[in-house]
Parts: structure tokens; C-alpha cells; sequence
């Protein structure tokens, strides 16, 4: 029994290392253990856990019908493994649904809010009963084993009821299987037009056949592979003979439906879509069905387990494509996912896994008791098919496996990425400030400085002015830089002791505080507000409470009345400074310049409506007072800056 | 109905952001931060409900929740928390969101974004201002409020667009001659008039004409009609099968004498239960 021992100490690591995950999951939410995005809503958890664990599923419904419907009785030794594996994939699509979907706690409110033109309500009532069906068909098997009268009873009364709930379940699973598909009908902009199709619900239903037959192939080959036990080769070839026919008309709908709608041309465009598309064909349908129409492979084991394997394969990739890979040439934007994803998907069908040896060791899912007539309320703990002595219970084995999983728990932990903060930001990727030098003067005429680039050939000229240590900042990461006076900044301030005016404010991500924190009013008019004038102006009408109202208030800019509150329609058109796309330089308009395009525009069109008022409101003295009459011309919008060469070759 | 509506005239925005501001202080929306799930620091998020793409030659388009006549977003959602307002805006209730994203895969436009970074995490979107209008608290969205141009406004749908006709005919050199929205995925509450094409809005340059819901619709509709099918086939089929099972043995019965029901091993085991 090394192999099973093996499989569930595995089984039970992987589920240690999927706790581990849960932890944070619900601590932490989805943005610190998921590689989703707000343009890939939808991941491996519903691609893999929710679409494959469905169409997993679908062995149980096709071989229902197969048994009962069809009264094929010679497949009815797999009829209760293949709805035990039905059960316990939508258990785990149950799970998986808990971890994807963000407010799990609400997964009850479908059932009060009706949406029905919704397919996600549609999903959540088919898997809502579907569920319930599948276990009320498996429960016999659990009440078989006790003695208990009611036990008696109740597997009585659902034995009797196996008719309509195999048909109800036939029912549900064909809504469900297509409504899966219908979930992606609303977003033909989002797939590929190779995936989309009008009727995806029909692919969907008609893989999910295909699969569910593959599927309980697969299963009967791996218990029989761990438990050693007998393989009913010939009833598996049966449902190879049976998948192949429906993997043949799965291709030939695929195809067909590309050449109704006139797609065909997609199909050899050689892009990855395409190869992908073709490749996922192939395996979940051509291959698979070529290989179960010859009775030669359908016969040996290697044949069944190479075909149903590949078909299981595709239809998982299949159903991940549409839900994901088909979906990035439309968003262009890719996603992988993290291990703890992968970790929760694998750790969920790894804890369906040990569900389902435990259910198998310690109930007759393999055989029917009744036709042996062995004692019925017997608690086995040999393997019934095998007859081989299992060690569930046996200490040792417990403390392998509590030891395995607590490995598992403790290694998942330690790897949990933000394990304290949960999920950061992202650092995107920033030019940092770069230091470069530039001459710094201040004309007599006016208060500000005036940076030249720095140019060694000019270092020993006095009307450079002094060299001074600049930063460009590229504070909206826009790849436009704001010149910086470090230097200048640091004095007006107060000296080394003032760093801690902009840096090490304790703002969370914050390396530097904004320009804006300081410069409140950086957009609006600042310095040319001539306060002398206003208070001059406004002496009539009540001089300082005209602007500061608040007498308790400070009497600070900020408190004041705002000036657009007096002068409406301050801001005339294309008065506003905005870094054209066209034109950039690689640098942010400089102060100066962001001036002259503030004020110019209003300038010149006041000019215009009162030249007799008011003749030099546009001309450049108007605000550089002092200025050489040479320049007293009526002004232009300032120039953009010239190629800043010399900045960025620094 | 009035359906109250936003028309963007593209050719008059100067992108002074000064509507995605109002928008953050109003519905307190947050500071932006570069999540690893946004593509860019200045695309929507769920701290930036609008915001301002800068395209080639000048021009500024405001992005924001289209508010379609027939949202697919709240078509989708299985619990009803996205559902269009008979005002017109399409709005959210956190309350009863069960947080499946399906709104977010199904958006043309791909606007709902997520606060990933929350243990409980919700859909974020333009809401129109509806609780700030309803409420009386505002007289127009904030954003249209704040636009210093004019470039965004807030109307009655129909007088929006045939105001923005009336634009077109005036100008008709400038703008594309089309009310981008006036009919898109059967039309939509906000308008754009543009110069240059809007198409990069959508996941796809054209989204057609047709209402995104009826695609499901269509299928949704046969859902009842399928359900009950599929049971009557299978019963029909069963009642065929198990009597021509049931003829076929009381013939051989017939034929041969020997009364051996374990004889027919396929049929044997099954035979109490399945015909009860
Ligand atoms: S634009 Fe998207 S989010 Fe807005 S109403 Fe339309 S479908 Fe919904
Ligand atoms: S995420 Fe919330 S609002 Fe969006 S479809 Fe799901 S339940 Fe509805
Ligand atoms: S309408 Fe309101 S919520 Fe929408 S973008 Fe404008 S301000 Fe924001």
C-alpha cells in the first residue's frame, strides 16, 4: 500500500501548503494572493477551478444516463465512482467559488435576488441544485452502512426517488454545462473571434460529453493504477468507443460553426491565437477521437490512458482559453498566475482527492453489496475490490500525514508574498530625480532665478552666474521633468535642518513630499496677485473683510476669497498650461513659462476689449516693470524651451 | 423617463483634470496609488472614477462609466447590485455585491475597476453623482460642474444630442459626424462629439449597435423551454427503452421455459430499483 500511502502524503502537503494560502486569502483579500488585474477580472481560479471542475464533473450525468436512461447496466460498476468524482468536482467548484469571488459571504443572495437575465444567476441555481442532487444520488451509498432505521429508511425513500433525480440531474447538467458557455456570450469584444461563437453553450455541453466520458476513464485508470485493483477494461473501451464518436462531432461543430460565420480564415492566420486554437483541437478532440476510433488502442491501456488523458488536457485548456488566454489580444494586457493561485487550485482538487480514497475505503463505491450478499453494515477497512488491508486509521499514518501537512502550512507561510502589510503598491518604473548642474542668476528686474544649462565652455564666465545642483523630478512618471533648485530650497527653508519639511513626512509611500503641499495654489495665479493694488481698489467697498471674511480666520491666502469669485471667467480659453504630447522636451514648463501661459491669453484678449483703457496690457512690461523699452512689444505666447541636449545627456 | 445625460465635446476639452478632481473630492474616492493591477498610474482606478487620455495633437478625452441604456454590467450581475436607475445612471450597491467581477469582464468598455488591495473588496465606477443628485445635494454631476470649458455637460439625453447635432451642423469640418454613444450597444447616457476617433474607448473600435444583453438574452430565454426538453427526452426515452427491454424479456420468457431471472446478467442487478 506504499502507492496510496505516497499519493496521500503528497495529496496531504499540497493541501497543507493551500491552507496556508486560505489564511491570507481571507485576511488579506484577493490583491495579495492573486496575480489578477482590473482588466483580467477573471483567473486560474475560474478558467481551472470553476470551468474545468464543472466539465470534470460531467462524468457523472453521462454515465447516470448512460446506466438508467439508457439501461446500459453493464457500465453500473462505474456509476457510483463516476457520481462520487461528479460530487466531489462540484464540491470543489463550490470551493474555488468561495476563494474567487470577493464577498463570499453574499454567495447565498442570488437565490433571494432574482436576475434571471443574468447566466451567473443561472450558474449559481444550477450548481446550487445540481450539488444538492448529486449528493442525495451518492447518499445511498453513505446510508447502506449504518443500521439505524432511519438510515434505513431514508436510503429506502431515495433509492425509490433514483429515477427523477437522475433525470432532474440530467436536466440541471445540461443547462449548466451550456450556461457555463453563455456566461461568455455577453463579451464577443473580449474573446477571440475564434472562441466566441453564438452558440458557445452548444460547444460547451457537447465537450462536456466528450469529457465526462475521458474523465471517467481517467479515474478508473488511476484508482485501479493506486489500489492495484482490477481495470473493467472492457467497459472502459465501451465509453472510448462512445467518446469518439462525440469528440468527432465536437471538431466537426467547431469547424462547421468557423465556416458558418465565415471565420475560417482565422484558423491558418499563423498568429498564436491561431496556433493555440489549433493546437487545443487537436488534443481534446482530434487526436483523442482518431485513437479511439481504432479497437486496437481502445483495447490496451496505453491507448485509453494516452487518449483520454490528452482529452482531458485540451478541454481544460479549452475552457481556460475562453475564459483568459483568448481574451488578451482584445485587453493586451497578460496575466500569470501567482503560486498562490496555483496552490489553492491544486490544494482544492487534492482535498477532493482525499475525500475521495476516504469515501472509497470506507464505503462500497467500487461494487454493489447487495449482489454479493455480504454481511451490508460491515465496516470495512480492507479496500472491497482489492481486498487489501488499508491503514486509514493507523496511527503512524496520521502523524505522516498531520506531519506533512503542517510542513506544508508552515512552508506556504513563510513564502506568502507582503506576509505583514498584505499587497503594495507596485513600484512602476520611475526615472528617479536625476541630478544635474545648472547656472543659476537673478536679474535685478525680477525676483526668481533664472537657470541656464550648465556649459563647461561657459564655466569662467561671470554672466553665467553661480553652479548650482538641480534635481529633475518626473513626479507623474510621465517621462517630463520638473527642474528642481535643491539648493535654493534647502536655504530659503531654513538650512540642513529644513529636510524634514518635504522629506520623512511618515506619509505612507512617500519619499518626498509633492511640490503642491507646499505651493498650494501652483496652478492658480500666485505671486502676480499684487495685494497692494486690491487693498488700494476695494478701500470703498470695506477694504480687507472684502477678500478675508472670517475675522477669526487667519489672514492668509489660503482663507481668503477666492479670486474667481470676483473676476468670473478669470481663465479665458487656452489660458491653461498642459504639456502637449507633441511637443515635448522631455522637461515640464518651467515656472516662467507656466506664467506666460496663464496670463498672456488674458492679456491679450482684455487688450483687445479696452486698448483705449488700458494700451500696454499686453506688452511685456506690463508685468516686468523696469524692462529695456526695446522689449515693449505686444507679446507672443512664450516658446516652447528648445531641445534640452544638455540635461539629458547627463 | 427623463434619461439625464453627460455630453463630452472632445474639441473643447483642454485636460486640466480639473473634473477628475472634483470627482475625487466629491465621492471621496481616494488617493491614487500605482497598483500592480492598473495599467497606468492615470487610467481609471477605483480611486479615479474618471480620468483624462491624452491622445496625439492635443486632444483630451475623458473616460468614465458610459452609463449605457442597456448596460451589459448590470445584465450580468447575478445578485442585482449593478442595475440601471430610471434617471438614467447605472449604480452600485456594495451592500449586496457578491464580488464575482462578472460586471467587469462584461463591460464594453472595461470600466468597473476593484479595490484588490481590500480584505473586502468592491466594484468601483462613475455613478453619475445619482446619490449626490437624488439627495439634492448637487444640482449636476461634480465633474460637469467643475469643467471651466464647458467641454463636459449635463442635460436632458435627448437635448444633448440634438444639441450636439446642432454642433455638428454648425461646424462640420471639425467634428466626425457622429454622436459617439447616440446608438453604440444601443446607446449609451454619455455622449461624446470628437474630432478624432473615439474607438479606442472600447475593447474593440466597433462595438455594434445592438444591445450586448440580448446576445445572452437570446440564450437565456430557451432556458425553460431546454430544462423541460431535456426532462421529457429523457424520460420518453427511458419509458421507450425500459418497454422494449421489458417486451424483449417476456419474449425470450416465452421462448425459452427455464424461469432463470439471473439469466440476463446486464439487466439483473438493477431490475428493484429502477422500476419501482
Ligand atoms: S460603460 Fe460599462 S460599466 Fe458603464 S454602464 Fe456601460 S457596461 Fe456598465
Ligand atoms: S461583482 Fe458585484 S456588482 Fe459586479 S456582477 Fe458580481 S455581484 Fe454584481
Ligand atoms: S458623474 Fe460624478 S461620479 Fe461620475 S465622473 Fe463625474 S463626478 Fe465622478
Amino acid at each position: 500500500m506504499i502507492r496510496v500511502r505516497f499519493v496521500k502524503g503528497i495529496l496531504w502537503f499540497l493541501v497543507g501548503l493551500a491552507a496556508a494560502v486560505t489564511i491570507f486569502r481571507f485576511l488579506k483579500g484577493l490583491g495579495t494572493v492573486t496575480a489578477l488585474t482590473d482588466t483580467t477580472p477573471w483567473g486560474l481560479w475560474i478558467g481551472f477551478d470553476v470551468l474545468g471542475g464543472v466539465a470534470l464533473a460531467a462524468g457523472g450525468f453521462v454515465i447516470a444516463a448512460t446506466v438508467y436512461i439508457f439501461h446500459l447496466k453493464k457500465y453500473e460498476p462505474i456509476l457510483r465512482p463516476a457520481v462520487l468524482t461528479a460530487c466531489l468536482g462540484y464540491a470543489a467548484v463550490v470551493g474555488g467559488l468561495m476563494f474567487d469571488i470577493g464577498i463570499p459571504w453574499n454567495i447565498w443572495r442570488p437565490m433571494f435576488f432574482w436576475q434571471e437575465h443574468s447566466a451567473l444567476f443561472e450558474v449559481a441555481w444550477c450548481v446550487m441544485l445540481y450539488f444538492t442532487v448529486l449528493q442525495l444520488e451518492f447518499l445511498p451509498v453513505i446510508l447502506e452502512k449504518f443500521k439505524h432505521p432511519l438510515s434505513q429508511t431514508a436510503y429506502k425513500i431515495l433509492k425509490f426517488f433514483t429515477l427523477p433525480l437522475v433525470i432532474l440531474g440530467i436536466m440541471l447538467s445540461t443547462l449548466h454545462q451550456s450556461s457555463l458557455g453563455t456566461l461568455f456570450l455577453i463579451m464577443p469584444h473580449r474573446l477571440h473571434p475564434l472562441w466566441y461563437s453564438p452558440i458557445i453553450p452548444l460547444h460547451f455541453f457537447v465537450s462536456a460529453i466528450g469529457l465526462g466520458l475521458t474523465m471517467v476513464i481517467t479515474e478508473s485508470l488511476v484508482s485501479s493504477w493506486i489500489y492495484k485493483k482490477h481495470l473493467e477494461k472492457d467497459l472502459l473501451s465501451g465509453l472510448a468507443k462512445a467518446a469518439a464518436i462525440v469528440l468527432w462531432a465536437y471538431a466537426a461543430i467547431k469547424v462547421a460553426d468557423l465556416a458558418a460565420t465565415g471565420k475560417l480564415h482565422y484558423l491558418f492566420a499563423g498568429t498564436w491565437e491561431s496556433n493555440l486554437f489549433l493546437f487545443e483541437l487537436l488534443i481534446s478532440a482530434i487526436l483523442p477521437a482518431a485513437l479511439f476510433s481504432s479497437a486496437k488502442a481502445r483495447q490496451s491501456t496505453g491507448g485509453l490512458a494516452a487518449g483520454a488523458g490528452l482529452a482531458v488536457f485540451g478541454f481544460v485548456l479549452n475552457r481556460i482559453a475562453v475564459s483568459g488566454l483568448a481574451t488578451i489580444s482584445a485587453t493586451q494586457t497578460d496575466y500569470f498566475p501567482s503560486w498562490t493561485e496555483f496552490a489553492i487550485s491544486i490544494g482544492i482538487v487534492s482535498a477532493a482527492g482525499l475525500a475521495f480514497f476516504f469515501l472509497v475505503e470506507n464505503f462500497y463505491v467500487y461494487d454493489e453489496p447487495r449482489a454479493e450478499k455480504r454481511d451490508k453494515y460491515e465496516i470495512v477497512s480492507p479496500d472491497p475490490v482489492g481486498g487489501i488491508r488499508l491503514h486509514w486509521s493507523s496511527l503512524a499514518d496520521a502523524r505522516l500525514y498531520s506531519l506533512l501537512f503542517v510542513v506544508a502550512l508552515a512552508l506556504g507561510i513563510a513564502l506568502m508574498p507582503n506576509i505583514v502589510t498584505g499587497v503594495t503598491p507596485e513600484r512602476i518604473e520611475v526615472e528617479k530625480a536625476r541630478r544635474v548642474d545648472a547656472f543659476r542668476s537673478k536679474s535685478d528686474a525680477s525676483p526668481l532665478y533664472l537657470y541656464a544649462l550648465y556649459n563647461p565652455d561657459e564655466h569662467d564666465n561671470p554672466e553665467a552666474g553661480e553652479v548650482a545642483e538641480m534635481l529633475l523630478i518626473d513626479g507623474d512618471r510621465n517621462n517630463k521633468f520638473v527642474l528642481f533648485d535643491h539648493g535654493t530650497h534647502e536655504k530659503n527653508n531654513g538650512g540642513p535642518e529644513s529636510c524634514g519639511m518635504c522629506h520623512h513626512m511618515n506619509k505612507p509611500l512617500d519619499k518626498a513630499t509633492s511640490c503642491y503641499e507646499c505651493h498650494t495654489d501652483m496652478f492658480l495665479t500666485t505671486d502676480t496677485f499684487q495685494h497692494e493694488y486690491h487693498r488700494e481698489k476695494l478701500k470703498e467697498q470695506g477694504g480687507c473683510v472684502k477678500c478675508h471674511k472670517d475675522p477669526a480666520e487667519p489672514k492668509t491666502r489660503e482663507t481668503a476669497t477666492a479670486c474667481g469669485e470676483c473676476h468670473k471667467n478669470m481663465r479665458v480659453p487656452n489660458s491653461f498650461v498642459k504639456v502637449e504630447e507633441a511637443d515635448q522636451t522631455g522637461i515640464a514648463p518651467g515656472y516662467m513659462n507656466v506664467m506666460h501661459k496663464l496670463c498672456i491669453e488674458c492679456h491679450k484678449q482684455k487688450q483687445e476689449e479696452k486698448v483705449e483703457l488700458a494700451p500696454d496690457l499686453a506688452r511685456c512690461a506690463a508685468c516686468h516693470q523696469g524692462l529695456d523699452e526695446s522689449m515693449l512689444m505686444v507679446v507672443e505666447p512664450y516658446p516652447q524651451p528648445q531641445s534640452m541636449s544638455l540635461l539629458t545627456q547627463r | 423617463m427623463r434619461q439625464m445625460s453627460i455630453l463630452t465635446d472632445v474639441t473643447k476639452c483642454i485636460g486640466c483634470e480639473e473634473c477628475v478632481k472634483a470627482c475625487k473630492e466629491t465621492n471621496k474616492t481616494g488617493e491614487d496609488q500605482p497598483w500592480r493591477w492598473q495599467r497606468k498610474i492615470d487610467d481609471l482606478s477605483a480611486t479615479r472614477w474618471t480620468t483624462i487620455l491624452p491622445r496625439p495633437d492635443r486632444h483630451y478625452v475623458r473616460k468614465q462609466c458610459r452609463h449605457c441604456l442597456e448596460p451589459a454590467c448590470a445584465s450580468v450581475c447575478p445578485v442585482g447590485a449593478m442595475h440601471k436607475t430610471p434617471e438614467g445612471p447605472v449604480v452600485y450597491n456594495s451592500k449586496i455585491c457578491m464580488g464575482c467581477r462578472y460586471c467587469m469582464m462584461a463591460c464594453p468598455y472595461g470600466i468597473p475597476r476593484y479595490t484588490w488591495a481590500d480584505a473586502v473588496p468592491y466594484v468601483r465606477k462613475c455613478i453619475m453623482c445619482y446619490d449626490k443628485i437624488s439627495s439634492g445635494e448637487l444640482e449636476q454631476p461634480a465633474c460637469t460642474k467643475a469643467c471651466p470649458k464647458e467641454a463636459t455637460i449635463y442635460g436632458e439625453r435627448e437635448e444633448l444630442i440634438r444639441l450636439a447635432h446642432g454642433r455638428i451642423e454648425e461646424n462640420p469640418d471639425l467634428y466626425i459626424p457622429k454622436v459617439f454613444g447616440e446608438h453604440e450597444v444601443g446607446g449609451t447616457s454619455v455622449l461624446y462629439l470628437s474630432d478624432i476617433d473615439l474607438g479606442f474607448l472600447g475593447w474593440k473600435e466597433d462595438l455594434g449597435d445592438e444591445p450586448l444583453p440580448m446576445k445572452t438574452w437570446v440564450v437565456l430565454n430557451k432556458v425553460p423551454g431546454i430544462f423541460v426538453g431535456v426532462g421529457v427526452t429523457m424520460f420518453g426515452l427511458y419509458w421507450i427503452i425500459d418497454r422494449r427491454m421489458r417486451l424483449q424479456e417476456e419474449a425470450l420468457e416465452k421462448k425459452s421455459a427455464s424461469t432463470d431471472a439471473q439469466h440476463d446478467p446486464e439487466t439483473g442487478t438493477d431490475k428493484v430499483e429502477a422500476k419501482k
